[in-house]
């Protein structure tokens, strides 16, 4: 039985391979794996409390995410999430292509040739074209994230580049008459706009879109119009802990 | 010499050509090690802040103003082209504090004639020579050598650490004011017996400006990879120390054209067979914009860092160190079991 963990800045995704191979894919937030999963040791790292998880005792760990290196499982493999993305999008494309992870804190985007990152790329010193800031967003507009997902028509023109002034930038707009739609599209619109230099990097045109960000309509259709042909996988925001143990068994082979 | 007194302090705020000011008794200082090296140079930001300097200002900026509001430093040497966009603002802004401020340009074109005039504008400022600044010229080169020799056995033997090769490295802008004392520092690390790192570890280059972070050897060494190449640094120590010293200051690549750099860079990387870069760029400093140039004219694969506060490298910084260590070593990997079947 192993065990894949994708420790986010908002979620920890598990992913629990049984033995004859079938897979449970479940989630909870990052707060409560520190308060109530994790047994402290002396030397400073921590152990899973499979007891506490509901889970029986797991042969194998592997862990991904932004938190990996805070968290210091002893009993896990630690891979980068970049890598594990990348090795997640690799099931369901081959060749070469482009991987878009849209996360809670980070955007990053790889290029993909022949089983191999060739190099990647990741927001940096601001969330402004992350999860968060849409999570945000939908709060202030009083929308649904999956509600705010869906509109992509005639975008509003946001110009505050900052995830948090963008919050007072928006209840101006709606002073000013402009529209739900409209906003929810220019949050979405501005999303991508912050995107798509990191995806221009490469003039590669094929596209995994994954992370929790890969429900987001709008930002799939911003990214068909600018011609990427985009391939999403199944449940996209448990593409990085899928990856992380499609990385175990590539290790076990070598 | 004119009104300076011998032994006094002169801040620098880059490299220049320090025997001027080792010519004429005085002792120079380079403000940016003053900040750096402090016990808590992060309390020295917060305090330029506090102070008024605007959030959005490179921390080496903060640090050098904190730093010449402190100290006895009453003249600085300010480099106002070919280094920090920053600094003619930052030092006007000490003038009414009684700071005294002498600009000096490296000429972007790398005209002799400016240079020339640039540098004897200094020497008159210190009523010293050019036969003055060649006989401490001599003096330095002596140290030069020995820093030299350590950044070898960095990339040739691998006997020495990226940390102790930044040490060398770095102190040469200023010579710790002292040259002698320094000479011994550097005979220290040559006497370090170490057994020479894996050849397994990756080699990086550096390049940019000195990062603020606290642990990033140490961190690459944990993971397989080592710096064997400080590119401004290096440039600081003057690489071509033999020549006359207006020679060796407009052989210094880091002041001008961006493409001297790269030229510098790619030859550098050959020689020391290096397996990428890492570009580490300041938060708000115009060289950031350099970026797009290193990844259009170096073949090498690059990861751009960013710093802004000092101190130990961060979650999402690691998680880039560690993708591009581990992304290398399967692409080197790979590499060899090609060359083997």
């Amino acid at each position: 039985m192993r065990l894949g963990i994708d420790i986010g800045s908002r979620k920890v995704k598990f992913a629990l391979q049984s033995d004859n191979n079938r897979m449970k894919l479940w989630d909870m937030p990052t707060t409560d794996l520190y308060h109530q999963h994790l047994h402290r040791k002396p030397d400073g790292t921590n152990e899973l409390d499979f007891h506490s998880l509901g889970l029986p005792q797991v042969d194998i760990v592997a862990a991904t995410g932004y938190g990996r290196n805070n968290v210091k499982l002893s009993q896990a493999l630690v891979v980068s999430e970049i890598l594990a993305h990348a090795a997640g999008a690799m099931r369901v494309l081959q060749g070469e292509f482009l991987m878009l992870d849209m996360g809670g804190q980070d955007t990053k985007v790889a290029l993909v040739r022949d089983g191999q990152v060739e190099d990647f790329s990741v927001n940096d010193k601001c969330a402004a074209g992350s999860g968060r800031y849409l999570e945000n967003m939908a709060q202030v507009l009083g929308v649904p994230l999956e509600e705010l997902f869906s509109y992509y028509a005639d975008p509003a023109d946001l110009t505050t580049t900052c995830a948090v002034y963008a919050e007072s930038e928006i209840i101006g707009k709606l002073a000013e008459g402009v529209t739900m739609p409209q906003l929810c599209a220019g949050v979405n619109y501005s999303t991508f706009l912050k995107i798509r230099p990191m995806l221009e990097r490469w003039p590669q045109k094929e596209l995994v879109f994954v992370g929790g960000g890969a429900k987001n309509k709008a930002m799939l259709h911003y990214l068909q119009q600018a011609h990427y042909a985009v391939v999403i996988p199944e449940a996209p925001e448990y593409n990085g802990v899928l990856g992380c143990l499609e990385m175990l068994d590539k290790e076990e082979e070598e | 010499m004119s009104e300076k007194t011998a032994k006094e302090r002169i801040g620098i705020t880059s490299t220049i050509p320090v025997e001027i000011i080792y010519a004429s008794q005085c002792v120079p200082v380079d403000l940016n090690n003053i900040f750096i090296t402090d016990k808590h140079p992060q309390v020295i930001v917060d305090e330029a802040e506090r102070l008024g300097l605007p959030r959005n200002t490179c921390t080496w900026v903060k640090g050098m103003y904190s730093v010449l509001k402190h100290t006895d430093i009453h003249t600085v040497i300010g480099v106002v082209q070919g280094d920090c966009t920053h600094i003619v603002s930052m030092l006007e802004s000490l003038l009414p504090a009684g700071v005294e401020f002498i600009p000096f340009s490296f000429p972007y074109e790398k005209s002799r004639k400016l240079l020339r005039w640039e540098m004897q504008k200094i020497m008159d400022y210190f009523g010293v020579q050019w036969d003055d600044c060649l006989a401490s010229k001599a003096r330095l080169d002596e140290v030069r050598k020995i820093i030299h020799t350590i950044d070898r056995m960095t990339w040739e033997d691998n006997t020495v650490s990226s940390q102790d090769n930044f040490y060398a490295l770095i102190n040469s802008t200023d010579f710790m004011g002292n040259p002698e004392a320094f000479k011994i520092q550097l005979k220290r690390i040559l006497d370090k017996k170490r057994e020479p790192y894996p050849r397994s570890h990756l080699r990086f280059g550096l390049l940019g400006v000195p990062t603020v972070f606290t642990d990033l050897y140490p961190y690459l060494e944990s993971q397989g990879a080592r710096v064997v190449y400080h590119e401004v640094a290096r440039q600081f120590a003057m690489p071509e120390y033999a020549k006359d010293l207006l020679e060796q200051n407009l052989s210094y690549t880091y002041p001008y054209s961006f493409y001297g750099r790269v030229k510098d860079i790619q030859e550098e990387a050959g020689l020391r067979h290096l397996d990428g870069f890492i570009h580490y760029v300041q938060s708000f400093c115009h060289h950031q914009l350099e970026d797009l140039g290193f990844r259009e004219q170096l073949s090498l694969p690059i990861l751009t860092l960013e710093g802004d506060r000092v101190g130990k490298l961060d979650g999402r910084t690691k998680t880039r160190l560690d993708t591009f260590v581990q992304m290398l070593k399967s692409k080197k990997r790979r590499k060899e079991d090609a060359f083997r079947n």
